[in-house]
């Protein structure tokens, strides 16, 4: 019966993978050349301030992405010149241009020499998300925002700043995304792909709703990197508003489980986005009297055999009241 | 009604075909647009407006509730970016503004966002959505065909057609010096006429005059006062006003008297709903029903709730210390909620109690207080090596209280004459005409309860992980999570009740003392909620973690994340005593234009203790590609598989007679019912998409794709009138855009889109068909620079 879910199989077989993925990774690696540029430690990525040449330098050979740096707001650091030269233009980003400038310019048509020239300034090809998201936050980290950033789960799964922003080829002008929202979270996220286009979603696809109204793109302190509303409740009673209470008669779940302990917050294929096509059902799996349950049971006159299909047609102020304890009204 | 458009086709056929010939001698070439100069400013501007048409069959209903777009003039689309060319624009250096969907769409969005360098960032967002939802399956209750009569409830009796507008705007000053300043201001309101459903006897349907204003004021300052060090401190004000009023407007019956009635919208007269004989004329108009039927003849319902939430807020965020990379913040918020005078007004009757008219008044008041201090840290050991330690402490608590009145007056029946006690009239033995009527089973003639209820919820969290990177290709971590919870539930309840005399010798005042009048009154713990009670429970929650993961060349991207988690205890029985939680993604770009990719996200729960045998799972298994291997054309698709599996042991009661021989005797010792079932619930889902790009000149552009959701599924059905509704459905979805370049900068648009909802509906099912099918045609006119 598919009930019976055989956890110690699905635990062996995700034990597996994980080996597999180790040995194939380590195996794949075997092979693959050594990093060709080693970021330095964030601490020292800035150099003495006699290395930098400059943009109008760096424009003179890379025309093409001076133009698309021009037009964004980046481009702003170059207004700011008391800070010096090291947070400004492209070797804010890039690194000191000296040696690179030097060796390109001596290199003439040799190859091997202009191979090697290219290695001495910092390119973001093939770095550790990290050590790129660094980089980033060494000016991006002037908010509560962005201040967990090291811990969140795109940095600890080695996404980087640059997976989602492109600083230089941006499709959205705003925050220089490499792609709209939903579809930039859907390129990884394909299950919720699937989840918003069931019938019963949130209007993330319409362009109501985005995924950062919910999550916190870049960490936050809630599992899930879930945003909550001002006054540290959940997230979703920033929208339903009439749901967040308190009430005098709170139904604790929501306060303590969530709503997710009845809803499904992206979308379900039952209405409401409940758990459970039958609501009598998804009250009884918790109103049935057990030892240790804290919900009361259902009394002997809630008859399930033809009347109260819904539990809410008599309790419809199922996620609080403040008249009555059985969310009559 | 959205108006039935026939020849919709061959008119959009007609016209597309004409401009395709048409445009060649207008086209442009080059459709790369790179804005126009405006003095100080480049500007990008676009603008889509036309028309949409539609043509759909089936349920009206769920049409709406699920897609909802109607006929008429749009504005598709506007975009607007202004940029100052040298970044020092006089009043600003940069402005976008994004609007779409005004017309009559259902969804409505702005956006604006302003800054100027150094001096300010400001943005505002507008959003509007109508939510018309009638989905009937929700709340119906599904009355059953042998009722006499029979009564079909074919829209939901939660029905809604609410409104809501959310304004955020936020502005911030001197956003790049040491000291910065932020304003905050959000608004969210919510209003419209709604359906709900409200239990005295029978449950009547109640017109919920639905409106809710939240407005969230902000004040937040951001300094420097330490080197790679930012603190933060934010102060809201949060302001709700709840101002939903409940009527019965759904009297559509009436007494022999004449009242108008509502009886309510379950009707099942062999299990007496409303009773077992409501109807005793149905030739008149209004049919006539009897006065001896639970019925509502008036009902209204106020209580304005106001609630102010105050919150402050510190922050930091420091990479002060070589290595150690660190961010808190601590939150303190004090709600207070109250209803200055709770007014609700029931007239009709109730055959169980004969109670003929309820008031029911007083004030409410609650406190939220929630505080939580959270503590991340990172150690940096090594290069490769670091140290993270995350701890959150959350707790809230909410004390509220009402203290309300309830005084009732009873009758024979729906048209008996409403009558008070009056001890002049009344006299000893309390048997004359004039005095009141009363059963075993009413209530107070006049209750007083105070209530007061408690809950409350202490949580620390400690999450520890060791996280290493074997080389620049691969890394992991692995962890121990700790929640330890305690949720505290209190109600205590005092009430004075009075019972007249013709009651006063039972019930709550056997052996108490009567008044001089004859009546009683027995003070003590409230007979209007349940039993005083004092709860605690506590959890601890233990958490395996681990993680990889892996990029062994710059074309491959694979990560895994696992958590297993082992509880001592729950809060409710679904909640899982353990859980496992697999997630796998691997990403494969072996060129700038293929890219491929698969997620596994595993999710498996039990609380499979004696009595509860809970098991749940979510499993997902999915697929993508996208090619692009040019700007001719483009491919993009996927497959998702979606597994949603529950089953908990549930015990109920079912019917009046013989139950059906599947349901076994419960077993739990002192279940108040009899039955014992297995509540199942198994949805699987396929979920297939593509979309499909082709450019087979510079100037035509065509797109298709198409997307379906094949779900089946079974529950545990109780109801024996309820179909298996929304768990066993295929929902189709293609679409096509072909957009035609007419000139530099001005595109014709024409887009389809086919909506085909066929839920399995049986033939038996009453309140079917919810299936429909809908063709939404757009044309459009794009002019961009």
């Amino acid at each position: 019966m598919d009930s019976k879910m055989k956890p110690r199989r699905v635990s062996a077989a995700m034990t597996l993978m994980i080996f597999a993925c180790l040995l194939g990774t380590n195996l794949i690696t075997a092979g693959t050349p050594a990093q060709t540029n080693p970021p330095k430690p964030i601490q020292d990525f800035r150099g003495d301030p006699a290395d930098y040449v400059g943009m109008d330098t760096c424009k003179a050979c890379h025309s093409d992405m001076y133009d698309s740096f021009e037009k964004t707001p980046h481009w702003k650091t170059t207004l700011n010149p008391s800070k010096g030269p090291e947070w400004q233009g492209c070797e804010a980003c890039h690194g000191p241009g000296k040696k690179h400038v030097d060796a390109m310019s001596e290199a003439g048509n040799e190859a091997a020499k202009i191979e090697a020239g290219r290695k001495l300034i910092f390119s973001f090809k093939g770095v550790p998300a990290a050590d790129i998201s660094k980089r980033c936050l060494s000016c991006h980290t002037y908010d509560e925002e962005h201040s967990n950033f090291a811990r969140q789960a795109h940095n600890i799964n080695n996404v980087s700043c640059i997976d989602c922003h492109s600083p230089h080829h941006a499709k959205s002008a705003d925050f220089l995304l490499r792609e709209k929202q939903p579809l930039l979270c859907y390129a990884c996220h394909s299950e919720v792909r699937a989840d918003f286009n069931k019938p019963f979603h949130h209007r993330v696809n319409e362009g109501l709703i985005k995924c950062t109204d919910c999550h916190n793109q870049h960490g936050g302190f809630l599992t899930k990197q879930l945003r909550s509303t001002a006054a540290q409740d959940m997230v979703c009673f920033k929208c339903h508003t009439d749901k967040a209470g308190p009430f005098v008669y709170e139904h604790a779940p929501v306060k303590t489980e969530g709503c997710v302990a009845c809803h499904t917050p992206h979308a379900s294929s039952n209405p409401r986005l409940l758990r459970r096509s039958q609501v009598n059902l998804l009250c009884l799996e918790c109103h049935t009297l057990t030892v240790d349950s804290g919900a009361p049971g259902t009394p002997s006159f809630h008859n399930q055999s033809a009347k109260y299909q819904a539990c809410t047609l008599c309790h419809p102020m199922i996620h609080g009241s403040n008249a009555n304890r059985f969310f009559f009204q | 009604m959205k108006l039935k458009t026939s020849h919709l086709g061959w008119w959009i056929t007609g016209l597309t075909a004409a401009l395709f010939f048409i445009t060649p001698a207008l086209a442009q070439d080059d459709q790369t647009l790179e804005g126009k100069d405006w003095g100080d400013y480049h500007v990008n501007q676009s603008i889509e407006v036309g028309w949409r048409g539609t043509s759909f069959t089936g349920n009206n209903d769920v049409y709406d509730t699920f897609v909802n777009l109607g006929q008429g003039a749009r504005l598709f689309n506007q975009t607007l970016e202004m940029r100052s060319k040298d970044h020092q624009g006089l009043l600003f250096d940069t402005l976008s503004l994004t609007n779409f969907g005004y017309g009559g769409d259902p969804n409505n969005f702005s956006m604006l966002r302003i800054s100027k360098n150094k001096w300010y960032d400001f943005s505002a967002n507008f959003r509007r959505d109508r939510n018309l939802w009638n989905y009937d399956l929700l709340a119906n209750p599904l009355n059953p065909t042998t009722s006499n009569p029979s009564v079909i409830i074919q829209s939901s009796p939660h029905s809604m057609a609410l409104t809501r507008r959310m304004g955020d705007y936020n502005l911030t000053l001197l956003p790049q010096s040491n000291i910065r300043v932020r304003l905050g201001y959000s608004r969210n309101t919510n209003e419209g006429p709604s359906l709900t459903t409200y239990h005295v006897g029978t449950e009547a349907l109640l017109f919920q005059e639905f409106k809710a204003t939240t407005n969230n004021y902000q004040v937040g300052i951001d300094f420097k006062v330490l080197p790679r060090t930012n603190f933060s401190y934010d102060q809201y004000l949060n302001y709700y006003k709840g101002d939903s009023t409940w009527t019965d407007n759904n009297l559509i019956y009436a007494l022999p008297n004449g009242q108008l009635v509502d009886m309510g919208v379950s009707w099942d007269t062999k299990n007496n709903s409303p009773c077992a004989k409501p109807i005793v004329n149905p030739t008149t108009t209004p049919i006539t029903v009897s006065p001896k039927c639970s019925d509502f003849s008036y009902y209204s319902r106020t209580g304005p709730v106001r609630t102010a939430s105050p919150t402050e807020q510190l922050s930091f965020q420091s990479n002060y210390f070589k290595n150690v990379d660190m961010a808190g913040r601590v939150v303190y918020s004090s709600s207070g909620s109250s209803i200055a005078d709770f007014n609700e007004l029931f007239q009709g009757y109730e055959s169980r109690t004969l109670a003929r008219q309820l008031t029911t008044s007083g004030p409410v008041a609650i406190n939220r207080t929630a505080v939580s201090a959270d503590y991340d840290v990172t150690f940096t050991i090594t290069p490769k090596f670091r140290i993270v330690d995350e701890f959150r402490f959350a707790y809230f608590r909410i004390p509220g209280q009402n203290d309300l009145t309830t005084s009732a007056l009873f009758g024979s029946s729906a048209t008996a004459t409403l009558v008070g006690f009056d001890p002049a009239t009344c006299p000893p033995p309390y048997t004359a005409k004039a005095c009141p009527v009363h059963n075993a089973s009413s209530e107070a003639d006049l209750a007083t309860s105070i209530s007061s209820i408690f809950l409350g919820q202490d949580t620390k969290a400690n999450t520890f992980q060791l996280e290493y990177d074997f080389n620049s290709h691969l890394g992991g971590r692995i962890g121990h999570r700790y929640r330890h919870r305690i949720i505290d539930q209190r109600n205590v309840a005092y009430g004075t009740s009075t019972y007249d005399p013709t009651l006063a010798k039972g019930g709550p005042c056997a052996g108490a003392p009567l008044n001089p009048d004859g009546s009683c009154t027995v003070s003590g713990p409230s007979t209007q909620t349940l039993a005083n009670f004092d709860a605690s429970t506590t959890i601890n929650e233990n958490s395996l973690l681990l993680g990889l993961w892996a990029r062994p060349t710059d074309k491959v991207r694979l990560s895994y994340d696992q958590e297993w988690m082992y509880a001592d205890n729950t809060f409710t029985r679904v909640s899982p005593r353990q859980f496992q939680h697999y997630k796998f993604r691997s990403d494969y770009k072996p060129k700038q234009w293929l890219n491929m990719g698969t997620t596994f996200n595993i999710y498996e729960a039990r609380n499979n203790v004696y009595q509860v045998d809970h098991l749940e799972h979510t499993r997902n298994y999915g697929a993508y590609f996208n090619v692009a291997p040019t700007d001719r054309w483009s491919l993009d698709g996927g497959y998702n598989y979606t597994s949603i599996f529950s089953q908990t042991n549930i015990c109920f009661i079912f019917g009046s007679g013989a139950p059906p021989a599947v349901f076994p005797a419960c077993t739990i010792v002192g279940s108040p019912v009899t039955l014992q079932g297995l509540s199942i619930y198994n949805n699987k889902m396929n979920y297939g998409y593509f979309d499909f790009m082709v450019k087979p000149t510079k100037r035509v552009t065509l797109r298709v794709g198409y997307s379906i959701d094949d779900v089946t599924g079974n529950t545990l059905i109780l109801n024996p009138n309820s179909p298996t509704g929304p768990l066993d459905y295929k929902y189709h979805r293609p679409f096509g855009t072909l957009d035609i370049a007419l000139a530099r900068g001005v595109t014709w648009r024409t887009s389809w889109g086919y909506y085909d909802y066929n839920e399995m509906d049986a033939s038996t099912d009453p309140t079917g068909p919810r299936s429909f099918r809908g063709n939404l045609v757009n044309l459009s006119l794009v002019y961009s620079f």
